[in-house]
């Protein structure tokens, strides 16, 4: 099983990924934290293979968050999941995770960029 | 005496005497004008005619037998009266002296005197002709006082003079002539009227010209002439000329006067030239001048002011200033004349607008002044007029470019804040796609045993087929996630149409017009709109109050809102980067009065204290480039102060931050300014 953290502060966004992943229950251990502040604490709390979160969130933003796991846990695989693309924070996201994919993004695109990533690869570039 | 004069010899008359001849004679002397005396040689009087008696002041008798020095005064003779007997014997004496009268007066004459001699040449007698000259004499002194009193006139005169006779000889010329015409002494004192001319001819800056006038001056003896000579070294002579004729009306030749005007010539130049260029300046300056009397007609204006306003000066000269001034500035302009011109004399720069003859306005600004009369009575005003259309037309460019730059800049921001609920919703749909896809299998397994229970056997396998299609597609999950996934899409869809709505109300596009607006409303829209640029830095708290509608350009009002808004939200960015906070925007609303205020508070980094007076100057910013235009708080100015009448003003919170307090009059008090 792969312990997935999917990050977001919009709950009605988090709530409805989460049910657009329902059927992945039986392969991933999927925790949906509310937010940067949220995920930090879950992060803290126990380990995580992958990490997805959106990059614009208030107190706590994306990108400070992946740099942050990129630093407590080199081996985690780090994905933007963003509603939009926005150069400045990809410019900010390019060094500290493997993949930025942008919505909408059906469940099996999803699938597989959570699936192939290797967590021993370098960052992203832009 | 008859015995002494029939003794003349050679005289053409018988020595026997002809009494006829000899009467003759005697009545030819008493005739004369000219004073005749014989006396014998020992200067006794012979005989001296009626002319004599009268001169002297005699009778005859007292005179004949009497020593001719008794009419003698005192000669005041050079050389001594010695002479005249010499002189007389030698021929004849001719000279001028002085005798006595009887009554003892001593007058001057002249005298001439012959001799008589007898047969053997001795002189037997002599005869003295004398001619009064008491009244030439006076006649001379008269004279030579006239010259003398013309000669100081001439030499103490400031103008040259030259007087010449009609054949052109130099009869005068004073010191100054010489001076001014910078003559050497032997051509100043020359006659000739052609070396002078030759002089001159260096000096003059156009010698054709001087030589045409003297020559036509000649031929025209009795012209009167004033002209001017310029000089090559930048001097000018005024010269003046007159026929010079005499008591008997005889011509005697000109006389002319130079008089060097030099300075008043530069005076008058340079007073012209002032004038010129003041003239020039009035004529040709771009901003209008107008004078008016206190009623407000025009009395004077320049050019720029006709172009102005697109009237002739004769259409102008029947105008008053209010009638080319549009009906909703009468008041505020009266009140301005009466508070500024009429008490201070001077006025700020005042804006209006003049209707131009084709009916469309101008937007003018004006400083005017008191126009007083030589008693200090004030008889008008004058004002300078600038058309600032063109500098309206950028504002009013600057302003929509700012406009382009926050709608540009929300523009991303809404986008985020529609993109959310989209995304929402599309995965709810996507959801809700698998949702029933998994529930038409386990629908197609009720079909299958509804159509068994109809056929009337319904087998084991039926039901569990049933179940597990129901197991499989996690009914109990899909029963309590579907009407969740519906309600959460039709709420998406909702926030989608808010935004979409507030975005609609917010630009209010094309209305420009002042109409009742709901602020608390206007307020709420210019949240939403703005919502991606505030929520990740801070939380929103609204307190409004109740407020009556406010009679505004709610589109421009929305540009205030959101100006201030997004400014509060950098001003909290400034202060929560790079922590896990979050600032809070407090806006509230009130009525004061007859006033809707506004407050705007953030917990943001606050106006440092040197820069506060200087936040609505346009194009003042402390923002990095392509962050803000600077325009944002002149415009709020000038849109809430200026357009509606109303203050917007600052001041710093207690702990942080500062608070914008935006106060509008329920009725819009000032006039409209024209787009």
């Amino acid at each position: 099983m792969k312990r997935i953290l999917f990050v977001d502060d919009e709950p009605e966004l988090l709530e409805s990924l989460e049910r657009l992943l329902h059927p992945m229950r039986d392969r991933w251990e999927m925790v949906f934290a509310r937010g940067g502040v949220e995920a930090l604490a879950w992060l803290e709390t126990k380990p995580f293979d992958v990490l997805v979160t959106d990059v614009r969130m208030p107190r706590l933003d994306g990108v400070r968050l992946l740099r942050w796991a990129k630093a407590k846990f080199p081996e985690m695989v780090r994905i933007v999941l963003s509603g939009y693309f926005e150069r400045e924070m990809a410019l900010g996201a390019a060094g500290a995770a493997h993949r930025y994919l942008v919505k909408p993004i059906d469940t099996d695109r999803l699938r597989e960029a959570i699936e192939s990533t290797d967590g021993n690869q370098g960052g992203i570039t832009s | 005496m008859s015995s002494l004069l029939g003794t003349v010899p050679g005289n053409g008359l018988a020595p026997d005497g002809s009494g006829v001849q000899i009467r003759l004679l005697a009545q030819a002397l008493r005739c004369m004008e000219e004073c005749v005396s014989v006396t014998d040689v020992n200067d006794r009087i012979l005989f001296v005619n009626s002319a004599f008696l009268r001169t002297y002041g005699y009778e005859e008798h007292d005179l004949l037998g009497r020593h001719i020095s008794m009419v003698r005064g005192n000669p005041r003779l050079e050389g001594g009266v010695e002479q005249i007997l010499t002189g007389t014997i030698e021929g004849g004496w001719r000279g001028e002296l002085w005798n006595r009268k009887k009554d003892g007066t001593e007058f001057p004459i002249l005298l001439s005197t012959a001799v008589v001699r007898d047969e053997n040449g001795a002189p037997m007698a002599f005869i003295g002709v004398a001619r009064d000259l008491t009244a030439k004499r006076q006649a001379e002194s008269a004279q030579s006082f006239q010259t003398a009193l013309l000669e100081a006139q001439m030499e103490t005169a400031l103008d040259g003079i030259l007087v010449v006779d009609e054949s052109r000889h130099v009869l005068m010329t004073n010191h100054r002539f010489a001076e001014m015409w910078r003559l050497p002494e032997e051509v100043a004192n020359c006659r000739s009227d052609e070396q002078l001319l030759q002089q001159i001819a260096e000096q003059v800056s156009d010698f054709e010209a001087f030589v045409a006038t003297v020559r036509h001056l000649y031929s025209h003896p009795y012209e009167k002439t004033r002209d001017e000579i310029p000089f090559k070294d930048g001097r000018t002579f005024e010269r003046y000329s007159a026929p010079l004729i005499d008591s008997h009306e005889t011509l005697r030749g000109r006389i002319f006067y130079f008089r060097d005007i030099s300075e008043r010539k530069r005076a008058e130049e340079s007073v012209r030239r002032s004038e010129w260029r003041y003239r020039n300046l009035y004529e040709s300056m771009m901003d209008a001048f107008v004078q008016v009397d206190l009623s407000g007609h025009f009395q004077e204006w320049n050019p720029a002011f006709e172009r102005l306003v697109g009237y002739t000066r004769e259409e102008l000269s029947h105008l008053t200033y209010q009638e080319l001034t549009p009906e909703r500035w009468h008041h505020l302009e009266a009140e301005w004349v009466e508070s500024l011109v009429l008490t201070q004399g001077l006025s700020d720069l005042f804006e209006k607008e003049y209707r131009r003859k084709d009916g469309t306005l101008v937007p003018v600004e004006v400083r005017a002044s008191l126009v007083f009369d030589a008693s200090n009575q004030a008889v008008g005003m004058w004002g300078i007029v600038r058309d600032i259309s063109e500098r309206r037309r950028l504002e009013w460019e600057l302003h929509h470019a700012q406009r382009l730059e926050s709608v540009g800049q929300l523009a991303a921001g809404i986008a985020h804040e529609i993109n959310t609920p989209i995304q929402y919703v599309s995965d709810n749909i996507r959801f809700l796609d698998e949702a029933f896809r998994g529930l038409q299998s386990v629908l197609a397994q009720y079909q299958q045993l509804l159509e068994a229970a109809e056929s009337g056997v319904v087998g084991e396998g039926h039901t569990a087929q049933v179940r597990r299609f129901l197991g499989e597609a996690d009914w109990e999950y899909l029963s309590e996630e579907i009407p969740k996934a519906i309600a959460q899409s039709m709420d998406g869809a909702g926030r989608v149409a808010t935004i979409v709505r507030a975005m609609k109300e917010f630009a209010h596009p094309g209305c420009k017009e002042k109409a009742g607006a709901d602020l608390n409303k206007a307020l709420e829209n210019a949240l939403i709109v703005c919502r991606n640029e505030l929520k990740y830095v801070a939380d929103v708290k609204t307190d409004f109050g109740t407020l009556p509608p406010v009679v505004c350009n709610i589109a421009e009002i929305n540009q205030v809102f959101l100006n201030l808004f997004i400014n509060a939200a950098h001003a909290i960015a400034e202060v929560v980067r790079g922590t896990q906070q979050k600032g809070v925007i407090t806006v509230r609303t009130r009525l004061e009065g007859d006033r809707a205020v506004i407050w705007i508070s953030d917990t943001g980094c606050g106006i440092p204290e040197k820069i506060r007076l200087k936040v609505f100057d346009p194009f003042f910013t402390t923002k990095p480039v392509g962050r803000g235009s600077g325009q944002g708080l002149a415009i709020a100015r000038a849109t809430v102060v200026d357009q509606h009448g109303g203050t917007i003003t600052f001041e710093p919170n207690g702990e942080q931050g500062t608070t914008f307090r935006v106060a509008l009059p329920l009725e819009a008090a000032s006039a409209e300014v024209n787009e």
